[in-house]
């Protein structure tokens, strides 16, 4: 029994840990600082857990509910250090300004859960539960500041947008088990190939609702509506969550749903996620030029980034996927940093949104100047930086699958989108800031960001370890 | 050795630019002068050390980078490559030397960044895998975005984001071009791809997206909008860095991807790209001489005489095909080649002479000045020597690659020829007119009158160059000598066809 419960040990152990964390955080008040260093504990455990049961071969367990595969242990891995980096920052950002609680960590464990459950989904049940799991755990972290005007706004919009999704997604699903009988993904694989025929136009009609519903966790046109505002207006550090680990998941409900479960028909969903994809990255790096609120501006460059992922999952051949899950652990790791910055701006208790509050930061902090320019031309997709090695493989593999245009398409708009990341530098190098004072360049927010700034160098010039591990990931 | 060349000027650069705020100026001056000339040096063994009569690369070094993509470290130089190479150390020597007279806010930063600079150039120019090449072009990108930018004129930054559209959206297009053609080929090895044997329809896309990346750099009529207002707005450093050695990457590019690997389409094409490089030399010359800046009227004549590189490049398939003319299709090259090198010291010399007067005066106009040679002899003999050395007098480097790729044209086609050299009058017109307003006459301005004569420092790195144009006027050969086995491989490898 133990031993048919190995692999589920990292779930196990975070489950545990979280209902620990909530307890303690709600037993005495001002137990926030317990819950902070039980989470980190928890997480630091959990990374260990997932590299101790990491499997090298797919293998499938609780009566076909879950599968352990490398490609879930690498999303697991990849999110947890990430919430290591998240925790910490958060503690610091509500800590100033007075908002700190113990209930954001355990819901944000839970968050963590969500999306290893999902990353190991071997079914559509367990898929769905993982992805609400996340969902609703989200939905709450934006709704945390209940004094703010725009977060009860924002969890509003997330969660009707969100359960609308939900629900064209549980359709798909429920039309696909219609014509399959089953709720097994590998299971569905195999009936799939015998059922193409007379059926055809169902599946694809079950496929329409499931890449809408992966749409919209993913962000992309036209189901992008609610990512500006919500991060707009939730709090930085929710919006920095939202912004880097949930993409793991959005690749792995993609993956699941589409390369495990639905294969033979991949040149449906191919052909609507090159369409979907490119229609973000044209949107979003558009629409990006016009925005004043930093946040905002960060929003919609995540939907032109989302539509690089999707176009990563379009190519529809193991390198596309491997390019795909590559781009969304870099996209993390680059948007961790950026939020960071975020976050250290506003250390004194004010958030840093308006663009103009950039203004003449290198001078103020060279340090920030250094991290900008590492952290711009990262999300711009120049090299050395590793932002050019996430775009470089999905061109790279779109190309390789035939959809050159759709490759012409996507460059050109990042061409695009350099003009407004280009501007934040010019914001902050090349004009006098508007007061004097430095910013404090010691502590423990700049710390972590200049080894996550630190971290994206080195992820540039020795690109080969993340590529090879994603590729081998989804070799296996 | 590659290796070296590359990464003692970036790490150089970054210990002066992290440390050198700490210190004062004078030390992260003399650190940045010892890290370049250090980088001279060895780029000078490098040409010692190598054997001109071989086409093959030399100083090979290959490493895997991504062993699971097929991609490599993999470097190397051949006769195009090494002076090209040895242009940018000499270069960046004498951007670091005359530094300190026209930068005073944060120097060491400003040190660094060309130190940086300079190794990412040596980069684009010794590497071997496609890859690795385009990450280093896009790379340098950055320190010269951030030169511009902090240290520019006051339209620096309109400048400096035209400046990296232009290119990035140039060599996005090469990207895709390199990524079709990996899976072509099946490597990302330069001249594996070399060899690839393409439709003719496939090398035309290739083609128009290699042409987007490089006509921009080089940079050809008319996609050249960008070089006036970077030149106008760069400090003097970046001014000198974009004219001696970044639009020479243009020509590079036509050289190590165009022309190899896809010669059947340019062949096809050649008639518009001489076309295209005629109409720089003629309209882009009498656009010079209009100029009343004298940062853009040397811009201007920049890319004039671009125009003569991309005029040699595209000659030589008038008669590459044909064995008789193979000598005719050789002399166009190597005058190309040379008119790369000889430009670069040319347009070094006459940005920093513009220089040492912006630093006097604060201006660029020429209406400003009036009699220099009064006040500044030494300064006026050497402007007019480098003023000469543009408009392409003989005895100077200017004449020898213009006059080889004149004699080339010749062969072709009468007009061709003709029309380019034009550029003898227009170019003694442009250049010598601005000499005569700026330094002839009667002193007009007190300001011109109280000027002083060029420092010890600015007189070594003007005599420098001065003895170079001239030693390379007088005594081309060195040059030609180590590029003639290259470009002579290079010429047969354009004569083949390459349809299957």
């Amino acid at each position: 029994m133990l031993h048919a419960l190995a692999p589920l040990l990292p779930e196990i152990w975070l489950l545990t840990a979280a209902c620990v964390v909530l307890l303690a955080a709600t037993a005495k008040r001002d137990a926030a600082s317990l819950a902070y260093h039980l989470a980190i504990g928890a997480l630091a455990v959990n990374a260990l857990l997932v590299v101790a049961v990491r499997p090298t071969a797919s293998s499938t367990h609780f009566f076909g509910q879950f599968q352990a595969d490398p490609v879930a242990a690498l999303i697991k891995l990849a999110a947890t250090l990430m919430f290591l980096l998240l925790l910490s920052h958060a503690r610091d950002y509500l800590r100033v300004r007075r908002a700190l609680t113990g209930e954001y960590f355990a819901i944000a464990l839970m968050a963590l859960l969500g999306i290893m459950v999902l990353a190991s989904a071997a079914s559509l049940l367990t898929v769905y539960l993982g992805l609400e799991l996340l969902s609703l755990s989200l939905y709450s972290l934006v709704a945390m500041h209940r004094d703010s005007p725009t977060a009860p706004e924002a969890a509003i919009k997330y969660f009707i947008l969100g359960a609308l999704a939900s629900g064209m997604l549980l359709y798909g699903m429920s039309i696909i088990y219609g014509l399959t009988g089953t709720l097994d993904l590998a299971r569905m694989a195999e009936v799939v190939t015998v059922a193409e025929g007379p059926s055809t136009p169902l599946f694809v009609f079950g496929v329409v609702f499931i890449v809408v519903g992966i749409a919209f966790k993913l962000g992309i046109v036209p189901f992008h509506m609610w990512i500006p505002d919500v991060y707009h207006g939730a709090p930085t550090c929710v919006t920095m969550l939202i912004g880097s680990a949930p993409k793991l998941a959005g690749f792995a409900l993609g993956y699941r749903l589409l390369a495990d479960g639905l294969p033979e028909l991949a040149p449906h969903w191919a052909g609507m996620l090159v369409l979907l994809g490119t229609a973000s990255v044209v949107f979003g790096n558009t629409v990006a030029l016009a925005q004043t609120s930093l946040k905002r501006l960060l929003g919609y460059s995540t939907i032109a980034h989302m539509g690089f992922l999707a176009l990563g999952l379009a190519s529809a051949t193991q390198p596309g996927f491997a390019a795909a899950l590559h781009y969304a652990v870099v996209y993390g790791v680059v948007s961790l940093a950026a939020f960071g910055v975020l976050i250290w701006m506003g250390s004194d208790g004010r958030d840093a949104d308006d663009l103009t509050e950039l203004r003449g930061i290198a001078t103020r902090s060279p340090l920030i100047g250094a991290l900008l320019v590492v952290i711009v031309f990262s999300l711009a997709g120049v090299p050395p930086f590793v932002g050019f090695w996430a775009k470089w493989f999905v061109l790279k593999e779109l190309v390789a699958a035939g959809h050159v245009t759709a490759a012409v398409v996507a460059v050109i708009f990042s061409v695009v989108a350099a003009y407004y990341y280009l501007r934040l530098l010019k914001l902050a190098f090349f004009e006098a800031p508007d007061s004097r004072t430095p910013v404090p360049e010691t502590g423990r927010v700049p710390a972590l960001v200049s080894l996550n700034g630190l971290l994206l160098v080195l992820m540039g010039l020795f690109p080969s370890a993340l590529l090879t591990a994603c590729l081998t990931a989804v070799r296996a | 050795m590659l290796s070296l060349l590359i990464w003692l000027p970036i790490f150089g650069g970054l210990y002066v630019a992290l440390l050198g705020s700490r210190v004062a100026p004078v030390h992260a001056e003399r650190d940045a002068i010892a890290i370049a000339a250090l980088t001279f040096i060895a780029s000078l063994v490098l040409w010692a050390g190598f054997d001109g009569s071989r086409a093959t690369m030399q100083y090979v070094e290959l490493l895997p980078w991504i062993p699971a993509l097929n991609v490599n470290y993999h470097l190397g130089v051949d006769g195009i490559a090494l002076p090209l190479i040895v242009l940018t150390t000499f270069s960046t020597l004498l951007v670091v030397l005359s530094a300190n007279a026209s930068v005073h806010d944060r120097l060491a930063e400003y040190l660094g960044a060309f130190l940086v600079l300079a190794g990412l150039m040596i980069g684009v120019f010794a590497a071997l895998d496609a890859i690795l090449f385009y990450v280093f072009w896009e790379a340098m990108l950055i320190p010269m975005f951030l030169v511009i930018g902090v240290w520019g004129g006051p339209r620096r930054v309109y400048a400096t984001i035209k400046f990296f559209l232009y290119t990035f959206l140039g060599s996005v297009l090469m990207l895709i071009a390199l990524l079709w053609l990996y899976f072509q080929s099946g490597t990302f090895d330069i001249l594996g791809m070399q060899q690839q044997p393409l439709s003719l329809d496939a090398q035309t896309l290739i083609f128009w997206a290699f042409l987007a990346a490089f006509a921009v750099k080089i940079p050809m009529w008319p996609v050249h909008t960008w070089l006036p207002d970077a030149h106008v707005e760069a400090p003097t450093g970046g001014s000198v860095v974009l004219a001696a050695i970044m639009l020479k990457m243009g020509g590079y590019g036509f050289l190590r991807f165009s022309l190899p690997i896809t010669p059947d389409a340019c062949r096809v094409w050649a008639p518009l790209m001489i076309a295209l490089s005629l109409v720089a030399i003629v309209y882009v010359g009498l656009v010079a001489l209009a100029q009343r800046d004298m940062k853009k009227l040397i811009a201007y004549s920049s890319i004039s005489h671009m125009g003569f590189v991309t005029l040699g490049f595209f000659v030589v398939f008038a008669f590459a095909t044909v064995p008789a003319a193979a000598h005719a299709a050789d002399l166009a090259l190597a005058g190309a080649m040379f008119q790369m090198i000889s430009h670069g010291f040319i347009s070094a010399a006459m940005f920093l002479c513009v220089g040492v007067l912006y630093d006097r005066m604060h201006s660029r106009e020429i209406s400003a000045y009036g009699g220099v040679i009064n006040p500044m002899p030494r300064f006026a003999a050497f402007m007019l020597l480098f003023a000469m050395a543009n408009a392409g007098l003989p005895g100077t480097s200017g004449f020898v690659g213009e006059f080889m790729v004149i004699l080339a044209a010749f062969q072709v086609d009468f007009w061709i020829a003709l029309l380019a050299a034009t550029t003898l009058i227009l170019g003694a017109a442009y250049t010598l007119w601005m000499y005569k307003r700026v330094a002839f006459g009667e002193v007009a301005r007190p300001a011109v009158a109280a000027l002083e004569d060029i420092t010890p420092r600015e007189h070594l790195v003007l005599t420098s160059l001065a003895a170079v144009v001239l030693l390379f006027g007088i005594w081309p050969a060195p040059i030609i000598d180590t590029s003639a086995a290259s470009l002579h491989e290079l010429v047969q490898q354009v004569a083949r066809s390459k349809i299957p």
